[in-house]
């Protein structure tokens, strides 16, 4: 979850009024959280990258109508989602194919940046940890849009249900439903790596 | 709780997301149910699992990105408007000579500023100007004027009544000098003899520099004779007449031009009188200062005076 700033009320005053100085700290507190949504949604870094910098251009053209009920950070969630909706609407429509690319996710850079940082595995085990992230995404890849959104704001990012309701713009039974309906559905894909 | 109810909730019970009663049923019912107790440890495993994915970090650069479009966009923010701030200055400019255009009054004002030698042709461009705008605004209504032609129907009578006003000032300006003209050549009115600005006299009356014409009034029986007698006395005094007897007849009187220092002996042998005669005289006194400023200029070639010109009319004595 996107760490609140204690000054960012301030900083988005000084946003309203066109500074943009003042609106790229909050890119650098938000950024790393907007683009691993954003990536995961996708699953190309590059137009991850694309994607996450159409958000901030957006929230920043957008930030006079923000209001104060949610966090900044919700906020750019809700607008980091209908990116990834217009994004894969856009995919759709150049008939490519719509399913998550694994072959982006399993670049060297991208394996770079999945490395945890701190451990240093063996390479058996750092085999072993790369086949089963590598089965996770590819099992989250295969849930509906609906229903990874759900997972991936909860369990990635760390959103409680209202705040997942506000980003998505539904109740927050539904997003219970989705949620449970995510879970067992993952556990079913994922029943090789819980034995 | 019985174990659907429990299994439907798990999901919310790993979250901690459940009501405090319901947290508590469900924790029982795991707690003596082995099969819900298996699905949750499954379901909680499952979240484990997609909670140990790595968090990717934003790539390089993405900040100082987002920072260039912003500022790309700021500035083709302000270019817009620039452009848009542009093009209104042009439109209003526009706007303003059209209106200008629209509403400045008619040209005929500026048209009555030239010397008053060129009045004949100012009156006949009056009067077209004059003749003309009446049809132009007649032509607009059968037309159906549109927004500009409601404007110009407006606004032309009162270009009209300007150039309608316009003209009768000139002609008494032209009068006016007419009047100052005869003063200088008579002061009074003359029973016989009478200095007064002919049709044809108008147009230098409007020249300063044009040398004045006499008019003489003949008084004789009857026209044919009196004719005669002009012919003779001019002629015998080395003048010349200019006109046929037949056009003279015609308007009854008759050009000649005599030599300037033969006027009072034409006007001996015509019988004027003595009245005439001083009336004349003063006249001379003045006509000839213009008439000869020309030569005297000149310089040493002394030219002899011009003869003057001179109208005589014929009338022919009432009764006899």
């Amino acid at each position: 979850m996107v760490k609140p700033l204690p000054s960012e009320p301030e900083l988005l005053r000084r946003c309203a009024k066109g500074d943009t100085a003042a609106f790229g700290t909050l890119v650098s507190h938000h950024q790393g959280a907007v683009f691993n949504l954003v990536l995961r949604m996708l699953g190309d870094r590059e137009t991850a990258r694309d994607a996450t910098q159409e958000v901030f251009i957006k929230a920043f053209r957008k930030i006079r109508s923000f209001e104060r009920r949610a966090s900044f950070g919700t906020w750019l969630y809700s607008i980091a989602v209908n990116q990834c909706i217009s994004e894969r609407r856009r995919r759709t429509t150049r008939s490519r194919k719509s399913e998550v690319q694994m072959s982006a996710l399993d670049s060297e850079q991208d394996n770079a940046a999945y490395d945890p940082p701190g451990d240093s595995p063996a390479p058996d085990d750092r085999l072993g940890a790369d086949e089963t992230r590598r089965q996770i995404e590819h099992a989250l890849t295969e849930l509906g849009h609906d229903c990874r959104t759900v997972v991936l704001l909860r369990d990635v990012e760390g959103l409680d249900y209202n705040s997942i309701a506000e980003v998505l713009g539904c109740s927050k039974g539904t997003v219970k439903s989705r949620l449970h309906r995510a879970r067992l559905e993952l556990r079913h894909k994922l029943r090789g790596l819980l034995k | 709780m019985n174990c659907e109810q429990a299994k439907s909730l798990l999901s919310e019970y790993i979250d901690g997301e459940l009501p405090a009663a319901e947290d508590t049923a469900v924790k029982k019912h795991l707690a003596r149910c082995e099969a819900c107790r298996a699905e949750f440890e499954a379901l909680e495993r499952t979240v484990a699992l997609v909670r140990s994915l790595p968090r990717a970090e934003a790539p390089e650069g993405l900040e100082r990105d987002i920072k260039v479009a912003l500022d790309r966009r700021a500035a083709r923010r302000r270019s817009a408007i620039f452009r848009w701030a542009k093009v209104g200055t042009w439109l209003a400019a526009a706007a303003t000579l059209v209106v200008v255009i629209k509403y400045s009054p008619p040209e005929a004002p500026r048209e009555a500023q030239p010397p008053l030698g060129g009045r004949e042709t100012l009156l006949r461009a009056k009067g077209s100007d004059a003749a003309k705008k009446p049809e132009t605004l007649r032509a607009g209504e059968d037309s159906k004027l549109g927004v500009a032609g409601a404007v110009a129907e407006k606004e032309r009578p009162r270009a009209l009544r300007k150039v309608g006003a316009s003209a009768p000032r000139t002609e008494k300006h032209a009068a006016g000098l007419m009047r100052r003209n005869a003063a200088k050549a008579a002061s009074g009115e003359p029973p016989s003899l009478k200095a007064r600005g002919a049709p044809e006299t108008e147009k230098s009356a409007a020249e300063p520099a044009a040398p004045a014409r006499l008019e003489l009034i003949y008084e004789c029986d009857d026209a044919k004779s009196g004719l005669a007698d002009v012919r003779q006395a001019v002629n015998a005094l080395h003048g010349k007449t200019l006109e046929t007897n037949k056009r003279a007849l015609l308007q009854n009187h008759i050009l000649a031009a005599v030599p300037r220092d033969k006027l009072d002996q034409l006007i001996a042998t015509l019988k004027l009188s003595k009245k005439v005669q001083k009336e004349l005289q003063e006249r001379e006194r003045q006509v000839p200062q213009t008439a000869q400023s020309a030569p005297d200029n000149a310089g040493a070639q002394k030219a002899p005076p011009p003869p003057v010109q001179v109208k005589i009319i014929l009338r022919v004595r009432a009764g006899e």
